[in-house]
């Protein structure tokens, strides 16, 4: 048995040995194989248990599992020894002159890349830009991390107001927050530039809420906004049929009733019937989600939550105070504003049925648009 | 908030108005309904049911072969229920009859028995949340001896009713929607229908008795309405009672707390019964104490700040103002005596209340909205009306009101008929005048020519109707928003468009990178981890980033501030399928702000990141031409610009680079360094690049670098160079003296315009560690033609420069 045992240590030497002269991750394999595998060393010696009694064997056994733990250690000591050493001399051994004045795209196009692809929502950003620049809109931006004031107190939301609870809201540890809706570049536009002004913001907004087939916690948007010396609702209803036939290239069937929105008096919500599901709302039974009663609504078009109706466009007349916020006369100036969801549009627009995939980066989704 | 289609109904006639007509007309005037749903319809479908003859089944020990007396017919049951008895009666649901669970009853045969329908359970019904100990047996449901054979269940228990599911968020605004006869209040008003009768007018005979005095610190309620009610069992409420209460959400307990209950949901009232005799002979409105200790009836102990509205028994708090009662003095089966509380809170202090505590409530939300004071004692009249239904000896005390403001004071609103039809717009055909409509929705109106004078009704004037733009609404969205005309707005013709550089930018970028350079767009989260800070610190140390006060996950706690980590993931999800992951990113990284005044710099950047399946040298000189055409899409031509190793710490050491003009370096790119790369679980090299907008922007604003044409022609020459395998191209470049940028003001003598790479070798008879470069060295004259042995000057000028800096020639 002490015999065993001493080949054992002596086994340890050797490993340690051919461990410390190994000069890569396949030599290191290797050790690994020569000692502890099927046919190495260690197996060879323990092949000779058969002649001991069990009390042998238990110590011989325990001094074989000692050698693979040393051997362990050793290996994976190693192993980052040679990984820190590769890192380090990555600067000689893989060095690729970037210095050299590059060759034109053209000539290098990358072999087997597909055709590229930009963002769904960008696209239809971009159209919607095209269509408002048109109409004398001019396109303005505000930062996404904002102020209680902007997102909030300027807009008509007072600190015990209810509808703060409305909008569940990322706050900073320094007591700001990322903005709820683009609707804070209202206040931002009415600092900068004096009416009259037509102003679209695009741009991602924020809510505190867990993400699913129909909710995503990061989300774009584009706020409207005209200020005028009368502007009435028939006005603000030519602005959102015409946004709509141009982005959908048809007219589409959408139906206005309240909403309400603080910084908006009168309120609006405009629906369009939902195109993923034809407005049908897709429930399990086959059954419009009007049909009533007595029908479970378990399963069914997540775009528009089975209702067959998606909202795209909370709008209406900016609010006194909001006018009042911005130093501008009630009195004098009237406005109109709306804010649309362009995930939601983007997804009516192409019939997709889950909000994820936008910020999920699969290429198989990006291609297809 | 759930709605019963039969409570609104008896208040306002509902008849020959469907449950989706309802639903549509509240959705295109008022709130938003999600959606209705019958509740209890198999009630009226299964009878009670007389047991009349019992008899053992042959081939099962446990199952009995009831003859069933349905009233109709008599028919036979086969029950495996222990407790079934011949003589007494049970539900039975007959063939065709579909239970709550889903269960249609079928003809079915029992070990050979055939069985035509089933009796019921309280489960099988789903009443067991009734207060109702049948309906809890386990086994059949027993009913009483003295219901009549053959009567549906509905007869008992109350109507099938229809439940409505309005959206709270669409209702924020309108304190008076959230009960059942504000709900029907504004039915009434759409349809121009009378209302049946109006609880908030309701009144009860009282008797004098002592109260409790009534106290109130400063503002801390608007009213509060006290009294005292006696002659009363605590007792289970009836049962059609528990049923409308089940039917909108709510538990039964016992008959005060369904009562108290059944008023809040009728006429949106929050109300609290205190055992008389547990409180003394001084009720306090008034401020916390810092760190004050209450218990509710929840079972739950509080230790408040200071400032909220609580209740106190002479000093010791009994409940937190409008949100919940306290332990120890609320109703039980032994009470006998109540003290009604009925308030109204100003809606800050019950929103404080509710933010400080956490502790939210039926009752917290109808004070948040700002109820109207004027119906806090109706709600107690309700109740003992309520209660004297069931125990006609109830017997109700004076009420006792304390208040802290003239509530019944209202400011009228003055707009004109004009303000309000410019706000509309053009409406074709309308029938009613903006009068008449104001007046049916409980407005005050007073003509005075063009001129209104309206008074807003007491349930709507607190917050809610305010100014004209509220009355815009009103008129708006009674007559229907699809009656008013689409008219473009004027537009002033000195509007100037103004011009959005950055986002034009924006989308050039996009183009080229889709169209041009093959580059898929993603766009990632504004989110890190600590982790992902401490990867890329080039922007902003980790340090300084901004952190979340609430994050959805660990892993987004704090703002981004980089591109990498995002596209990392991105890539991540791609790679494995996809050889060539491709992509690009525009979007905001959130930089410590110059100022304190700006929460955030917020900078765009222009990022990408690819894998590939070709050599690295090859794949290094795409990600170069990718940035040349990016740098050259805004604005500085390839002829300017200077591409140069410099090392980042996110990049492979030997393959990082920056790329911009010769004073500024403009994008880092590089190979990402292997150890990030096995952080994000990437195994194949991914190649990246990014730059800020505002430094691409900028580079079109560095001026025009036009200079007239070239004509005459140019002197090429191509000479090899020897130099270490380490050495740089930018060194040879800068040795020979490029003109960079070519400005006009350089074009006044012969120039080397050009010395560009051709190729790189090693190997051959070159020494180990040395690589040979072919060059191409371009000279120009603007005026002449460079003859043979000005050309031949310049070659040897150029190849002394090269040996002088130490290049051999090969």
């Amino acid at each position: 048995m002490a015999d065993l045992i001493a080949e054992i240590k002596a086994l340890e030497a050797n490993a340690a040995a051919a461990i410390a002269g190994a000069a890569d991750a396949d030599a290191l394999a290797q050790v690994s194989h020569d000692f502890t595998g099927k046919k190495g060393a260690l197996t060879g010696v323990m092949k000779q248990l058969g002649s001991l009694t069990p009390e042998e064997r238990g110590e011989v056994g325990k001094a074989a599992n000692a050698f693979k733990d040393k051997l362990d250690e050793l290996l994976s000591a190693k192993e980052s020894e040679l990984m820190q050493a590769k890192f380090a001399s990555l600067a000689e051994t893989e060095f690729l002159d970037l210095s050299v004045t590059p060759p034109e795209y053209a000539a290098v196009r990358g072999s087997g890349a597909h055709s590229g692809h930009t963002h769904p929502i960008t696209q239809t950003q971009r159209r919607l830009e095209e269509i408002f620049t048109s109409m004398g809109f001019s396109i303005v931006d505000g930062p996404q991390v904002e102020d209680d004031y902007h997102n909030f107190g300027a807009l008509n939301f007072t600190d015990d107001h209810p509808a703060r609870d409305m909008q569940d809201t990322f706050y900073t540890a320094t007591g700001h927050l990322l903005r709820t809706h683009t609707s804070t570049v209202q206040i931002r536009a009415l600092e900068g530039m004096k009416p009259p002004l037509r102003i679209i913001a695009p741009g991602r907004v924020f809510r505190y809420e867990e993400v699913d087939a129909s909710h995503e916690h990061t989300f774009y948007q584009m706020e409207g906004m005209i200020i005028d010396r009368k502007v009435s609702v028939g006005n603000l209803l030519h602005l959102m049929q015409t946004l709509l036939t141009e982005v959908f290239g048809r007219e589409v069937d959408v139906r206005l009733r309240p909403g309400y929105f603080p910084f908006v008096e009168p309120g609006f919500e405009l629906d369009m019937k939902c195109l993923v599901c034809n407005g049908r709302g897709l429930r399990d039974d086959g059954l419009p989600a009007s049909a009533g009663p007595g029908t479970s609504m378990s399963t069914g078009c997540s775009v528009c939550k089975h209702s067959g109706w998606v909202e795209v466009l909370p709008c209406g007349l900016v609010h006194p105070n909001v006018l009042r916020s911005a130093g501008l006369d009630p009195a004098e100036w009237q406005g109109a504003a709306f804010g649309l969801g362009l995930n939601r549009l983007v997804m009516m627009q192409h019939g997709i049925e889950d909000i994820r995939h936008f910020m999920a980066g699969k290429l198989d989704f990006l291609r297809q648009f | 908030m759930k709605l019963s289609y039969n409570w609104l109904n008896e208040f306002v006639d509902l008849a020959g108005v469907t449950p989706a007509e309802l639903a549509n007309l509240l959705t295109m005037k008022t709130c938003e309904v999600e959606g209705f749903e019958d509740f209890m319809a198999h009630m009226e479908k299964i009878p009670v049911a007389l047991i009349e003859e019992l008899t053992k089944h042959p081939d099962a020990d446990k199952l009995k072969i009831c003859k069933v007396n349905t009233g109709k017919e008599t028919v036979q049951i086969v029950t495996g229920a222990a407790n079934v008895e011949q003589g007494k009666k049970f539900p039975a649901a007959l063939v065709g009859v579909k239970l709550p669970d889903g269960r249609e009853m079928t003809k079915a045969k029992l070990r050979g028995v055939e069985s035509f329908g089933m009796l019921c359970s309280g489960g099988e019904l789903g009443i067991t949340q009734l207060d109702y100990a049948p309906a809890k047996v386990d086994g059949l449901m027993p009913l009483p001896d003295d219901w009549k054979v053959g009567a549906p269940l509905s007869e008992y228990f109350g109507k099938p009713d229809i439940i409505f599911d309005i959206d709270n968020k669409s209702i924020t605004h309108r304190p008076d929607l959230w009960c059942h006869f504000g709900f029907a209040r504004e039915i009434a008003a759409l349809l121009g229908k009378p209302l049946k009768n109006n609880p908030e007018e309701a009144t009860f005979k009282t008797q004098a008795t002592t109260l409790p005095k009534i106290e109130i610190e400063g503002r801390a309620a608007i009213t509060y309405c006290g009294a005292e009610l006696t002659g009363f069992k605590v007792a289970a409420s009836p049962l059609a009672r528990q049923m409308r209460l089940i039917a909108v959400g709510q538990k039964p307990i016992n008959n005060i707390v369904d009562i108290s209950n059944y008023v809040l949901f009728e006429i949106g009232q929050p109300n609290h019964a205190f055992d008389r005799d547990n409180i003394s002979s001084l009720v306090k409105v008034s401020y916390s104490k810092s760190k004050e200790k209450i218990a509710l009836l929840d079972g739950t102990t509080h230790e408040l700040p200071e400032g909220l509205v609580v209740i106190r028994d002479s000093d010791k708090a009994v409940a937190l103002a409008g949100v919940m009662g306290g332990a120890g003095t609320e109703t039980t089966t032994s009470t006998a005596k109540l003290f009604l509380e009925s308030a109204t809170f100003h809606r800050s202090d019950i929103r404080k209340a509710v933010a400080k505590t956490g502790i939210r409530s039926d009752s917290s939300q109808r004070f948040e909205k700002a109820q109207n004071p004027g119906k806090a004692k109706a709600a107690i009249y309700r109740f003992a009306t309520l209660l004297a239904e069931e125990q006609p000896s109830a017997t109700l005390s004076e009420i006792a009101e304390v208040s802290t403001e003239d509530y019944n004071k209202t400011q009228p609103i003055i707009v004109s008929n004009a303000f309000i039809d410019q706000k509309l717009g053009y409406i074709a055909e309308r029938s009613d005048s903006n009068a008449t409509i104001l007046k049916r929705l409980g407005f005050g109106v007073e003509e005075k020519g063009d001129t209104l004078v309206v008074t807003p009704p007491a349930w709507r004037k607190s917050y809610d109707i305010t100014i004209g733009e509220d009355l815009v609404e009103e008129i708006g969205r009674f007559i229907g928003y699809k009656e008013i005309a689409i008219e473009p707005a004027l537009v002033a013709c000195e509007t100037p468009r103004a011009h959005n550089a950055l986002r034009e930018l924006e989308h050039r970028l996009r183009d080229l990178s889709a169209i041009r350079l093959q580059l898929n767009e993603v766009l990632n989260y504004a989110f890190h981890s600590e982790n992902d800070l401490k990867t890329d610190e080039f922007f902003s140390p980790a340090g300084d980033a901004m952190r979340m006060q609430n994050s959805l996950h660990s892993d987004m706690g704090f703002l981004r501030t980089s591109p990498l980590p995002g596209l990392l993931r991105a890539v991540h999800g791609n790679y494995r399928e996809e050889k060539n992951t491709r992509l690009f990113e525009i979007e905001k990284l959130m930089l410590p702000p110059a100022h304190s005044k700006l929460a955030r710099r917020e900078a765009y950047f222009y990022a990408g990141a690819v894998t590939s399946t070709a050599e690295p040298a090859s794949v290094a000189q795409e990600i170069g031409a990718i940035i040349s055409a990016a740098l050259e899409g805004c604005g500085l031509l390839r002829h300017d610009q200077v591409f140069m190793n410099d090392a980042h710490g996110i990049f492979h050491p030997g393959r990082s680079g920056s790329a911009g003009t010769k004073d500024k370096k403009v994008f880092r790119f590089g190979e990402v360094h292997p150890r990030i790369l096995a952080a994000f679980g990437i195994k194949d090299p991914v190649w990246y690049f990014d730059a800020l907008l505002e430094d691409l922007l900028a580079l079109k604003a560095q001026g025009a670098t036009y200079r007239p044409p070239f004509t005459h022609p140019a002197v090429d020459f191509d000479l090899t160079l020897v130099m270490p395998a380490r050495g740089e191209f930018a060194s040879l470049k800068a040795a020979a003296g490029v003109a960079q940028p070519l400005v006009r003001r350089d074009l006044d003598k012969t120039v080397l315009v050009s010395f560009e790479h051709v190729s790189t070798f090693t190997g051959g008879n070159l020494k180990d560690g040395d690589k040979a470069v072919s060059v191409r060295a371009v000279w120009r004259n603007p005026t002449r033609t460079l003859a043979s042995d000005e050309i031949k000057k310049l070659q040897d000028g150029l190849i002394q420069k090269m040996q002088k800096a130490g290049f051999a020639l090969r």
